[in-house]
């Protein structure tokens, strides 16, 4: 049975306005592209107001913290961009915001994204017990080696040795493609998976098939 | 021969919507990474802190996160655990508020006694790093502008260690960061399809104590809960749609190589 609600239909049409686009770039595509733009912004935009109102109201009122102006005074200098001749006062907020999001990112990179994929490479390479576990650690290690190998450029590959090293690193190319391969596949299914929200959607919600 | 991508829309489009209609019903097994993943809310103690930094969008909310969130919240409900959201993103409290909090209410939890919602906190990674160092710094009002200095969850967090689980969405590298790195949290990955292979590496490093991602996550978290749902319907249509990359490789190929031996240009 079709569905009586008003927002399901107006999703339904929203979603056949972006799958038009299949057969070509049409108004119709272009709107509704253009009104998911917006909408986000919007929300974004509200719900950041109703987060700095509601933190601005206690910060100041209740615990009088006053030196939560400066944040206030620095977001607000980040409008300085839209006006002609102060371009360089929104400098300053964007300047303290990349200071301070590479730092908090940096604080946690060596050891998450180095040192601890490092150690259970070397660490995890034998499992007893485990044939399957020892054959993936051992994979693994061996990848790692060679991918890196593809990465020194320090050495020609030049004869017996080089050759022997340039295989290795040949090897490296291999596994990077297969990562690169399934990366891509994953992607297909993440693709597949809005496709599979839209039609659910339109089959089931919409038109109760 | 000419193909005309139409086709391949055409062919796609009967590969969602027939298991969609008429669902098929396919077999498929649970992961070690989606069982630990229950076995860690199942072994939590009742009464438990569980942290959701929730920093999902709306694109990916319907189909991947929102069955994976229905039945992982379920789960905790079950295992009567409290849980506390962290939204870094704008949607992310508005999803929430329209599809789980029902839930929530329906099973008896309490605002402010058995959960608990943040606002938007902009700044992403820099926002969950506030969050992790100083909890009761950053959040003073909640998602309903509520005053949270006397709200009496609220009040029990005063560091990460507090929680005795993490979950973490979207990217997995800002979690192993601010969550893992940075304060030693036990951390669960809730994934989108297209993350797997990035969470595995944290996985198999063991900074990861579990995955569920995209809608195979979710139904296999439904069938060891035992409570088939949205995630269990979608699965037939992913199978067959992923099905669909080899009949359309074999097909690129047959076509290929059919206009190389007549001689003529590929087009």
């Amino acid at each position: 049975m079709i569905s009586m609600d008003i927002t399901v239909w107006i999703t339904a049409i929203l979603y056949i306005c972006f799958l038009s686009q299949l057969i070509r770039r049409n108004y119709a595509y272009l709107f509704s592209e253009y009104l998911l733009v917006g909408l986000g912004a919007g929300i974004a935009f509200v719900m950041a107001v109703e987060t700095l109102l509601g933190t601005s109201k206690v910060q100041l009122v209740v615990n009088q913290n006053y030196f939560f102006l400066v944040a206030l005074l620095l977001g607000v200098g980040l409008f300085g961009r839209l006006i002609k001749g102060y371009g360089w006062v929104g400098r300053w907020p964007i300047a303290i915001m990349v200071g301070v999001g590479m730092a908090i990112a940096t604080r946690g990179t060596i050891e998450a994204e180095i040192l601890h994929q490092i150690y259970p490479t070397i660490t995890g390479l034998i499992k007893p017990g485990d044939i399957f576990g020892t054959f993936n650690g051992i994979l693994i290690f061996i990848g790692m080696i060679s991918s890196i190998f593809y990465f020194l450029y320090f050495t020609k590959y030049e004869g017996t040795k080089g050759r022997y090293l340039g295989k290795l690193a040949y090897m490296g190319r291999c596994f990077m493609m297969l990562f690169f391969g399934a990366s891509i596949g994953q992607m297909y299914v993440w693709r597949a998976t809005y496709l599979i929200g839209v039609f659910r959607h339109l089959l089931g919600t919409w038109l109760g098939l | 021969m000419k193909w005309n991508s139409k086709y391949s829309y055409l062919l796609l489009v009967a590969a969602v919507s027939i298991p969609i209609i008429f669902p098929l019903k396919l077999k498929f097994a649970s992961t070690v990474y989606v069982r630990e993943f229950y076995n860690e809310v199942e072994s939590a103690p009742e009464g438990s802190r569980v942290l959701i930094n929730n920093h999902i969008g709306a694109s990916g909310w319907e189909t991947d996160f929102k069955p994976n969130m229905k039945v992982i919240v379920g789960h905790l409900i079950q295992r009567h655990l409290k849980i506390y959201v962290f939204c870094p993103s704008s949607t992310a409290p508005v999803l929430w508020d329209r599809d789980i909090r029902p839930m929530l209410e329906d099973a008896g939890y309490v605002y402010g006694t058995d959960w608990f919602l943040t606002g938007f906190y902009p700044g992403g990674e820099t926002a969950l790093g506030a969050f992790t160092d100083d909890p009761q710094g950053l959040v003073l009002s909640d998602y309903y502008q509520n005053d949270v200095s006397e709200m009496p969850l609220w009040k029990e967090v005063v560091t990460m260690d507090d929680f005795e689980l993490a979950i973490h969405t979207v990217v997995a590298e800002r979690g192993m960061r601010q969550l893992y790195s940075a304060h030693r949290m036990n951390v669960l990955m809730m994934a989108d399809s297209g993350e797997l292979s990035d969470s595995l590496t944290y996985y198999t490093a063991g900074m990861l104590t579990g995955i569920v991602c995209g809608i195979r996550g979710s139904a296999e978290y439904e069938i060891l809960l035992n409570k088939p749902g949205e995630g269990v319907r979608n699965t037939d249509a992913l199978s067959l749609t992923i099905a669909l990359i080899p009949i359309m490789t074999i097909l690129g190929n047959i076509i290929h190589f059919v206009d190389k031996f007549r001689g003529k240009q590929i087009k």
